[in-house]
């Protein structure tokens, strides 16, 4: 409940702030806004609920709040040099981003359809802009392309909520119905959030939006977003009940997620596109751990480790985009260049790629465990193997930063002090939960998504 | 009850209908609008046959949304317009893979 509050004060004050007040106080204040924020979420999570249980702040929507936070304060604390070279810096990118922020908890934080979408609404509405923020061709065609696709989905799940509606009387996640209005509505809904968890075949504008807007933006929208997303998802997946349509829904839509997104990775040869098709992949394994019978922790894990090492990974590219984003030939050569930030991506890599003992491996063990609690041995072993082709782009970027030759002397990316104790910090975080993950399990280790 | 489903999802099939033939941004945009008032449309008239307020509320819920909705995207619209005099989104083609 606290850190929601804060949110949404720290986005007012922004607002009204940013009107007089010089650029660099806003940008404090957002940061230490998201800093209270997330020592509220972790120290004093009071968990509870507020009009008449509408908006339901249990322990799995603080999980999925603080993967929210945590992803604004990465993409606002790593993201300074690139909006002063791109010339991107007004204080509407920053309340923005306390907005889009404060949209993840209300998201999360529900387990009726209407209040859902309009959490979605407030995430989304500021992820349009700060998409096209950065003014040039590529960042508007990001932006239009996100708002007119993320329109579309908001309208298709609003008709399906309406229809659910109709068929049970109730807005609740947990009211099921029978009858072709039912399962019309359950559908609709579900492609909806598909659509906002980039899951295949909803997944299309995902590569061009991620290439197109500014490289911190990217950075919070593969993480923030994807947690709000899923979150809602489960809450709607586990409400209808995995064995029914909704179940076989998600069972097919893994399966062309993971096969598409990581074999679509392969054909990429920018760096950003490259982890956008990454991230495609990722989701299919996070939807993996609907179907045990205990979802929430190995979903909010898989979720923070997930956010922390892809995080990482935008958090190298932002250093190295000049706006332009980073084909291959940026990466070349970066440990001459740069050893800091080519041993950040190296560990961002291997945790992405799911090796021991980086975090990103309890992450997937998590989800694949949870799956086969659940009896979907085909998935399990399908998306096994298809992590094995992930392993082979994540080893083929990193080749190129370790041993290919720079090429023609490019300029060494100055790294920020902020940004590089960031990152060093959030490294560190991702070796060490992936040696003790047991020393963070405990707090992902929360109960019922369902009410 | 049935007449009021009927017009709305003949809304909603022309709303879908117009998003994916249009080929200018704000006809896309226009054809959204048409989806979100065919669910408002059927909202109402299951509110009704419930006899149900809380309903009717989100379907003021929804009208907000969709003039928020309208506010962020003609400001895309007209700044991607201001960048190359036109909406057509045929002409969005610099990202690729």
């Amino acid at each position: 409940m606290i850190p929601t509050a804060i949110l949404f004060l720290t986005g007012l004050l922004a607002t009204l702030l940013g009107v007089e007040a010089p650029v660099r106080w806003v940008r404090w204040v957002v940061r230490a806004g998201l800093a209270l924020a997330l020592g509220a979420a972790l120290f004093f999570g009071a968990e509870g609920q507020a009009f008449g249980g509408l908006f339901l702040y249990d322990g799995f929507a603080r999980v999925a709040g603080v993967v929210g936070i945590v992803a604004g304060l990465f993409a606002s604390l790593v993201g300074a040099r690139y909006l002063e070279r791109t010339g991107m810096e007004r204080f509407e990118y920053h309340a923005l981003l306390a907005y889009s922020v404060f949209g993840v908890q209300v998201m999360a934080a529900s387990a009726n359809l209407v209040v859902i979408l309009i959490g979605l609404e407030i995430l989304s509405l500021p992820l349009y802009a700060l998409a096209a923020l950065r003014y040039d061709a590529k960042s508007e065609e990001a932006g239009l392309k996100y708002f007119l696709l993320g329109a579309v989905a908001s309208a298709v799940m609003l008709y399906g909520i309406v229809l659910l509606y109709g068929a049970t009387g109730s807005f609740a996640v947990s009211a099921v119905g029978q009858g072709p209005l039912y399962l019309a509505g359950l559908l609709l809904v579900l492609a909806g959030l598909f659509f906002k968890a980039s899951l295949v075949p909803f997944h299309w504008w995902a590569p061009d939006v991620y290439q197109g807007a500014p490289t911190p933006v990217t950075l919070y929208m593969a993480t923030g977003v994807k947690a709000a997303a899923f979150a809602a998802l489960a809450r709607v997946v586990v409400g209808a009940g995995v064995g029914g349509l909704a179940g076989a829904v998600v069972a097919l839509v893994v399966v062309l997620t993971v096969f598409y997104g990581n074999l679509g990775a392969l054909a990429q040869s920018e760096a950003k596109r490259l982890l956008a098709y990454s991230s495609v992949a990722h989701a299919g394994y996070i939807a993996l751990a609907v179907f045990g019978p205990n979802p929430a922790p190995a979903m909010g894990f898989y979720l923070f480790v997930y956010a922390l090492s892809t995080g990482l990974a935008f958090a190298v590219l932002s250093q190295l985009d000049e706006g332009e984003g980073v084909p291959f030939a940026g990466v070349k050569g970066l440990i001459k260049k740069s050893p800091m930030l080519a041993g950040v991506l190296a560990i961002a890599l291997f945790s992405l790629a799911g090796m021991p003992p980086f975090a990103g491996f309890w992450g997937k063990y998590l989800v694949f465990v949870e799956a086969a609690r659940g009896g979907q041995y085909t998935l399990v072993a399908f998306a096994l193997l298809t992590a094995v082709v992930a392993a082979y782009y994540y080893m083929k970027l990193l080749a190129l930063a370790f041993f290919a030759s720079a090429g023609e002397g490019g300029k060494t990316p100055e790294v920020p002090a902020l940004a590089a104790v960031t990152m060093g910090l959030v490294g560190f975080l991702v070796l060490a939960l992936g040696v003790f993950p047991g020393l963070v399990y405990g707090f992902f280790n929360v109960g019922n998504l369902v009410p | 009850m049935s007449d009021f489903l009927f017009v709305s999802a003949a809304l909603f099939a022309l709303g879908v209908y117009g998003v994916l033939t249009r080929r200018s941004a704000i006809l896309i945009f226009m054809s959204v609008e048409l989806m979100l008032g065919a669910a408002n449309l059927a909202l109402v008239a299951f509110a009704r046959a419930y006899g149900s307020l809380e309903a009717q509320t989100v379907g003021l819920l929804v009208i907000a949304l969709a003039a928020a909705e309208v506010a962020v995207g003609l400001g895309l619209v007209v700044a991607v317009f201001r960048m190359r005099s036109s909406t057509a989104v045929d002409d969005l083609s610099e990202l690729r893979g």
